[in-house]
């Protein structure tokens, strides 16, 4: 059987890949590989952090992200406030 | 038409669960809205994240994947981006005169507020969402509703 390619950015160390249920009950072989980025390719209208190549989070993952953060965000942007001395 | 103008304390919930959360979703979810941001809330966006990657909260390269997700959400015109312009810092002077004074009305606070005041008229009444009860005051002070998602 030929190999499954997947490319994909890691959020987590846990994996969610549909593309190897034919697979399931049978013995196989994990390699994961990091990436080079492409370099970055703005094209008009884009805008920053929004590369041609780069996936973009959902928003269910950014807050999967953003869950390991204690307490409210809204206060510590508050707290950043705060310290602004003028 | 109104016009919901989100702080970063009010956007932020939008990403980060929290009390609040549920708030913001629901400011989100009509098609009857306008959703605005300045210029300066997509800096201080940036800003807090950077800090929490500097707090050993977030990774680099957590940090580079929810900014391309907020840079995203605002190409994809989630919000409209004001870019603070010539009058709004004639506003925000005129602001720090009448209130700064008095009250810690912080430069940063004054544009922003005068970028929601600017969005605020007549035939589209703007609502400033913002946990930031300091500011909210003046706000209300200067005739513009206030929202509260922690309180909604």
């Amino acid at each position: 059987m030929p190999a499954i390619r997947i490319r994909t950015t890691l959020v987590s160390d846990t994996l969610t890949l549909p593309e190897l249920r034919p697979l399931i009950g049978k013995t196989v072989e994990i390699r994961v590989v990091e990436r080079k980025p492409n370099k970055r390719r703005r094209t008009k209208g884009a805008a920053e952090g929004d590369t041609d190549d780069g996936r973009v989070l959902t928003l269910e993952e950014a807050r999967a992200i953003l869950s390991k953060i204690p307490g409210k965000l809204s206060d510590f942007v508050l707290e950043m406030r705060a310290e602004e001395r003028y | 038409m109104t016009t919901h103008v989100f702080d970063t304390s009010a956007l932020l919930k939008l990403y980060h669960p929290e009390p609040g959360t549920a708030a913001v979703e629901a400011l989100l979810a009509g098609s009857d809205r306008r959703r605005v941001i300045s210029r300066l809330t997509r800096v201080e966006v940036h800003s807090a994240l950077a800090k929490l990657v500097r707090m050993g909260r977030l990774s680099a390269g957590e940090y580079s994947l929810l900014t391309r997700l907020f840079c995203s959400d605002l190409r994809a015109k989630r919000f409209a981006v004001i870019r603070p312009l010539v009058r709004h810092h004639d506003l925000a002077e005129e602001l720090i005169g009448r209130h700064g004074l008095t009250r810690n009305l912080r430069t940063q606070d004054a544009i922003q507020l005068a970028v929601a005041l600017g969005e605020n008229t007549a035939t589209a009444p703007a609502t400033l969402v913002t946990t930031d009860v300091p500011l909210a005051a003046i706000a209300a002070l200067e005739g513009l509703a206030v929202l509260n998602p922690d309180l909604a």
